[in-house]
């Protein structure tokens, strides 16, 4: 009995070896932050991850949130490979000598502005002269979205006083203690208008244009790992197309990774479609890009948070988009 | 029959009242409940600045009912949990070392004190990129919190030994196991308990510091997404279930104090 268990063992063995290996896709995984929290402005990547558009490249992705100065040193010290990341950041990190780069922009405008109650009547940015405007804290896209609005107005800090007011910038307007916040443009507005508040809004994008989110990897990936770079570009490509086609999908989708998101919220389905406006679902041709990368670059010299000029052509790649 | 005087009758009634310990408890949460409402009506500020209590019963029960709330208090419980038998063992191990050895104590003093100053919101975001965004830095954040208090209270619990108890286990021929056992354990076990007290209740803060900064799961990370989604009312869901988190850590603590204090007489006296 015990000879018969062996050579039956045996059999299964030289069977196994003798099937021809299938060929398994290899499958690469990655981790992907997103910064911030869970929430519907990130649709694009819960529908290529729910879609299969990562799937398509190879690609198992887990998504990841948090601080964006932390994920930045992340990615630059090759711990991460991919993050969302403002273009500030990465022209900062760049300085500091992290190796991140930008090979994906996402926005197609800065997705900053200042938003007031109409009863302030601030409806152009020369009106912000005297005011007391409320924003998150003197640092991030809100801060640097603000400063580049002010100088390129003509305003200088003695003209205005910032405060400090962290994340509360509907809160802090509606109690009417400051004059005006600085507001991520698919939020804040959306949040305010829905619950009547009628507000002026002021873009930076309509005064100059700056670079805003990209996927940003680091050299290390960009130079080793260009296949996986390339993957990751083309599926953020099409998950941004099928996101603008279908906003509805997307938002059904999305709500599998976004706590507390109910079916029919009227206010973070415009949320989304606020964010589909902004999405730069065609890549610009490099001189754009270099130039709102330029002009990024010159608003951190003068606000002194770069102390050294860096090429600005270095701080991203188009080799993917092309 | 004579009545007693209805005086006597109030003062029998406030008695029995603050000896109800429940009964108190209960109209203090009411109370509580009131002058919140009466804030709300008075102020008559929108939901998304002051939520009603009936709009935070409403949420609650909601996110109960889909399971929301479960998956995120036990993500922040396991962290606190992990994080209390790491900072524990290692802050009593360290404390019995520097109570043992005055040199160790003079060379680590400087840097356990110094490490106090400094604040954890501010070191956690470091922890976070040294150690992943995972349950390795919460769990380190929550331990870091815990390890101080439990430390010092170790270490006065030791030091305070009678030095003639220790003279009369040594006139026993006592081996240090059985100094430990017999007499240090006991009587550095009141202070050492104290430190568990406060600790516990630290341990939550650790547990949200490091869900604030980055996270994907917990009562920190619900927090951050009631605040990314102007959804206060979950915002003081998770507040109250940390508070309660807290308060019941607390309250095993004390459970623990009486069950292995009880050879203390004067403790049950008072």
């Amino acid at each position: 009995m015990k000879r018969l268990i062996f050579f039956s063992l045996i059999l299964c063995l030289a069977l196994t070896a003798c099937k021809p290996a299938s060929p398994e896709p290899a499958v690469t995984k990655v981790a992907l932050n997103l910064t911030y929290i869970p929430n519907v402005q990130f649709a694009p990547f819960y529908v290529a991850i729910e879609k299969g558009i990562f799937a398509k490249y190879g690609i198992e992705v887990s998504l990841a949130y948090g601080n964006e100065a932390d994920l930045v040193a992340l990615v630059g010290s090759d711990n991460q490979q991919f993050m969302i990341a403002s273009g500030e950041q990465v022209l900062l990190s760049r300085a500091q000598g992290l190796p991140v780069i930008s090979v994906r922009e996402w926005y197609k405008d800065y997705p900053v502005g200042v938003a007031s109650l109409k009863t302030s009547q601030i409806s152009s940015p020369a009106d912000l002269r005297g005011k007391v405007i409320g924003l998150p804290g003197l640092y991030g896209a809100n801060y640097i979205g603000f400063e580049a609005l002010a100088a390129h107005t003509g305003l200088t800090d003695a003209d205005y006083e910032l405060r400090s007011i962290g994340f509360t910038q509907v809160e802090a307007l509606v109690t009417e203690q400051v004059d005006a916040v600085v507001v991520y443009l698919a939020n804040e507005p959306v949040q305010l208008r829905a619950r009547g508040y009628e507000i002026d809004l002021l873009k930076v994008a309509d005064s100059l244009s700056l670079v805003g989110n990209c996927l940003v990897t680091n050299e290390k990936s960009l130079n080793e790992r260009s296949d996986l770079v390339q993957g990751m570009v083309s599926a953020m490509h099409e998950a941004l197309a099928a996101t603008a086609a279908d906003p509805e999908m997307a938002y059904q989708v999305s709500r599998k990774y976004v706590d507390n998101l109910a079916e029919d919220d009227p206010i973070q389905k415009q949320v989304l479609l606020e964010s589909i406006k902004i999405w730069l679902l065609e890549p610009d041709p490099a001189e754009v890009e270099v130039k709102r990368w330029e002009n990024m670059q010159t608003v951190l010299l003068d606000l002194g948070l770069m102390t050294r000029q860096i090429e600005a052509r270095e701080a991203f790649s188009d080799a993917f988009t092309k | 029959m004579k009545e007693p005087p209805s005086s006597t009758l109030k003062n029998d009634f406030w008695q029995r009242l603050s000896r109800n310990r429940v009964l108190l408890l209960l109209l203090s949460f009411i109370l509580f409940l009131l002058i919140w409402q009466v804030l709300v009506l008075v102020l008559n500020l929108p939901g998304f600045i002051l939520p009603s209590p009936a709009e935070v019963g409403r949420k609650f029960l909601d996110i109960l009912a889909s399971g929301l709330l479960w998956r995120h208090f036990s993500a922040t419980l396991g962290e606190i949990l992990l994080g209390l038998v790491f900072g524990i063992s290692a802050a009593t191990l360290l404390g019995y070392a520097l109570a043992k050895s005055p040199l160790a104590e003079r060379l680590l003093s400087p840097f356990l004190v110094g490490s106090q100053s400094i604040p954890m919101a501010a070191i956690a975001p470091l922890l976070v990129i040294w150690f992943g965004p995972g349950l390795i830095s919460k769990v380190l954040i929550c331990s870091l919190t815990v390890f101080f208090p439990v430390l010092i209270n170790t270490l006065v619990g030791l030091r305070d030994v009678p030095p003639e108890l220790r003279e009369v286990m040594r006139s026993l021929r006592a081996t240090s196991v059985q100094t430990l056992r017999f007499l240090e354990i006991p009587a550095a076990l009141p202070v050492f308990l104290g430190g568990l007290r406060v600790g516990a209740s630290l341990s939550v803060i650790g547990a949200i510091v490091g869900e604030l900064v980055a996270s994907d799961r917990g009562l920190g990370f619900l927090i951050n997404v009631g605040r990314g989604q102007y959804d206060t009312a979950l915002v003081f869901v998770a507040v109250i279930c940390l508070v309660l988190l807290a308060a019941s850590l607390y309250g095993l603590v004390l459970l623990l104090e009486n069950k292995v204090l009880s050879w203390q007489t004067w403790r049950k006296e008072a």
